[in-house]
């Protein structure tokens, strides 16, 4: 199946692809059974999910729901006291939370303790500190609309041809398994990559990118060691 | 190389069943069979090998030096059959099958596993243990030694494990529960990651998913340098901790107790969670 | 004054059957989209939820759209929200294999649409989300870009890999 095309073929169906796209699909549909087939499958999908129907919980959840608009209703005419929030048992969070665009807004050494200890301030970590991603093997491009180019892409090729090479002879539930695993990387690939188009200096992105490559490469190493595909 | 090779045929009326000797020193490979094995030692130095089929089923049995070997007769075809094998604890046992579900219990000679399609479940072994699975849940308890686990498409549950911990998973979820390790590596696609157990100074820890949150549970009197990064999701902590600011834009330091051990958590797109052991 | 928005009134005063009157209207709606969304074993609790959230925000409820959409895109807010129940997935009780065939199963039956239902929770949850909000819901790709912080394009290519993955379920 070739990817290239088969990945506009939602936005085809979508009617999102502007009309030379389009006309380029239109063109390939005429000759390729395989695409027209997903084409179908896609169409089948979307009348399905558009068909779904709404169904009434198993249970009726009234009572709960009331239960809980009458809690509410007294609390917001009374100030609660923390002693009255503790007898009540209400919950009372027992964590931080931090955003992380918080932090970088702010820019700053922040110290934060769930209790009420006190804490002094330290300096922050040495140098030594042990890199958390090996640094990429290779130089990457990740340019717009070109794609993600990965260094471990030869690699990628060898184990894909090894496993598609077993495709008649896995059963086709591990081929289907496979399938949906490689779509799920690939997303990922792409979310990092994505990621780092719009923040190219961004080193966490950097070397988070290559160790989603990295992944990918390991997951086809295991998966064809565990089906014996001959590399 | 294959000192005798002889044929085991064993239709004994409900079950094929065949037993033989095993030297120190020798392995078992048991290969290529579907259905469920279940592998348990016993104090005798032979292999006991107790297929339950109604039809009659071979098995063919090959020796050498080095191992004794365990594979469908031609009579077995593809049939999909429970198999108990009873084994001594001290030699080192290798499975790999198609679409098996597999159960050890009780080897201290070191384990590998490797089924396409199947469950794996691991109990009181030692010695080393490796499991792949394209597609099944992993399942390990009371472990000693080095363990290594790969699964593509399902959940992997360890709990009690003394040694190296290594785990990857595409799709799905990772639990690793009263772990007493010095080296743990655990990292997923899609799915989430738990971590509970013992945090040594000279410990490292490294806890990464694409998509789905980390909970890392510690005693409150852990010593670690801990690093969080997280490109779209939040920090959250029981603990009080010592932050020592940004390090880059998404990555977090910072301190507990003396800062020995190294712990590194990264969720692209989900939530951190440090969490005080209860 | 449509029954609804005096229903609406009623309920902002403090009248829980008024109230009740609206959940009637409106819970299969919102449980349907919880269920789809979340699964199963989320959807009574984050149901309630919404209804409680929609008691105490009836207030702002300014009346340009029907209850029910404003119901509806306060459930989606919230869910979304929610990021870390709705990672709680249900492999544990379902495998996937299993699910594959019981759909595989049921392909000639007429209930097709359960048959969706039931293969919506082996989709990645952001893909199962995007698909739900823009092929079950009608959302817009910049409508689910906007709610839930990301691209329009990875809208889209989360729509497309949750399709195709639904495919393979489905035929």
């Amino acid at each position: 199946m070739d990817k290239h095309w088969t990945d506009s073929l939602s936005e085809f169906l979508d009617g999102h692809l502007d009309p030379a796209e389009r006309r380029e699909i239109d063109r390939h549909l005429e000759t390729c059974e395989e695409c027209r087939g997903v084409l179908e499958d896609l169409k089948a999908v979307v009348v399905e999910a558009r068909g779904l129907q709404d169904r009434e919980p198993a249970q009726d959840l009234w009572p709960s729901i009331a239960a809980g608009l009458v809690m509410r209703g007294q609390a917001a005419g009374d100030v609660i006291h923390l002693e009255e929030h503790r007898r009540t048992k209400a919950p009372v969070p027992s964590y931080v939370r931090v955003t992380m665009p918080q932090l970088a807004a702010a820019g700053l050494v922040l110290m934060m303790a769930s209790g009420a200890a006190a804490w002094m301030l330290r300096p922050a970590l040495s140098d030594t500190w042990p890199a958390t991603f090996a640094s990429p093997s290779a130089i990457w491009t990740a340019s717009r609309g070109g794609g993600p180019v990965s260094p471990y892409a030869e690699e990628v090729k060898v184990l894909e041809e090894a496993l598609s090479r077993l495709g008649d002879v896995l059963a086709p539930s591990t081929v289907r398994i496979i399938q949906k695993n490689l779509i799920i990387i690939d997303q990922a690939i792409e979310e990092s990559a994505e990621a780092l188009r719009n923040d190219p200096n961004d080193e966490f992105l950097r070397d988070y990118l290559d160790w989603v490559l990295r992944r990918k490469v390991e997951y086809l190493r295991e998966t064809a060691a565990i089906v014996g595909a001959e590399i | 190389m294959l000192e005798f090779l002889f044929v085991a045929s064993v239709a004994l009326g409900s079950s094929a069943d065949t037993t033989v000797s095993i030297e120190r020193g020798q392995g078992v490979v048991i290969e290529n069979f579907s259905g469920r094995l279940i592998v348990r030692a016993w104090d005798r130095p032979e292999v006991r090998f107790e297929a339950e089929t109604r039809e009659e089923a071979n098995v063919n049995v090959a020796r050498s030096a080095r191992e004794l070997s365990f594979r469908p007769g031609r009579r077995w075809r593809n049939r999909s059959v429970t198999t108990v094998v009873r084994m001594p604890e001290w030699a080192p046992l290798d499975i790999r099958g198609n679409e098996l579900d597999v159960e050890v219990e009780g080897l201290t000679g070191g384990l590998s596993v490797r089924t396409i399609e199947g469950d794996i479940r691991i109990r009181e072994v030692s010695g080393g243990v490796v499991a792949r699975s394209v597609a099944g849940v992993l399942e390990v308890e009371d472990v000693e030694g080095s363990l290594e686990l790969f699964s593509l498409d399902d959940d992997v549950w360890v709990s009690r494990v003394r040694g190296d911990v290594s785990v990857e998973v595409g799709d799905g979820d990772i639990h690793l529960r009263r772990i007493d390790s010095r080296n743990v590596q655990a990292s997923t696609v899609d799915g989430e990651v738990e971590f509970e157990g013992v945090i040594w100074p000279d410990g490292r820890y490294e806890l990464t998913t694409h998509d789905g949150d980390i909970t890392l549970e510690v005693d409150e009197a852990v010593s670690a340098s801990v690093s969080v990064s997280t490109f779209d999701g939040d920090f959250t902590t029981e603990l009080p901790v010592l932050l020592s600011g940004l390090y880059r834009s998404r990555e977090l330091r910072f301190t507990l107790g003396g800062g020995e051990a190294t712990i590194i958590m990264r969720a692209f797109d989900g939530e951190v969670r440090l969490v005080r052991s209860r | 004054m449509t029954l609804e928005r005096q229903d609406v009134d009623l309920a902002v005063r403090g009248d829980a059957s008024a109230f009740e009157r609206l959940y009637k209207g409106s819970v299969a709606r919102v449980h349907s989209l919880a269920r789809r969304m979340a699964g199963d074993d989320l959807a009574d609790d984050l149901t309630q939820e919404v209804f409680i959230r929609a008691w105490e925000k009836l207030s702002t409820f300014r009346g340009d759209s029907s209850f029910n959409t404003w119901i509806h895109r306060l459930a989606v807010n919230l869910i979304l929200s929610r990021r870390e129940t709705i990672r709680r997935r249900q492999k544990r009780q379902v495998s996937s294999e299993g699910v594959l065939e019981s759909v595989a199963g049921r392909r000639q039956s007429p209930g097709l649409s359960v048959d969706l239902e039931s293969a919506l929770t082996n989709l990645p949850d952001g893909a199962r989300k995007v698909f739900v909000l823009y092929d079950v819901e009608g959302y817009s790709h910049d409508e689910i870009a906007g709610m839930m912080g990301i691209t329009s394009g990875t809208s889209k290519s989360q729509l497309h890999r949750a399709r195709m993955i639904l495919r393979t379920h489905l035929s």
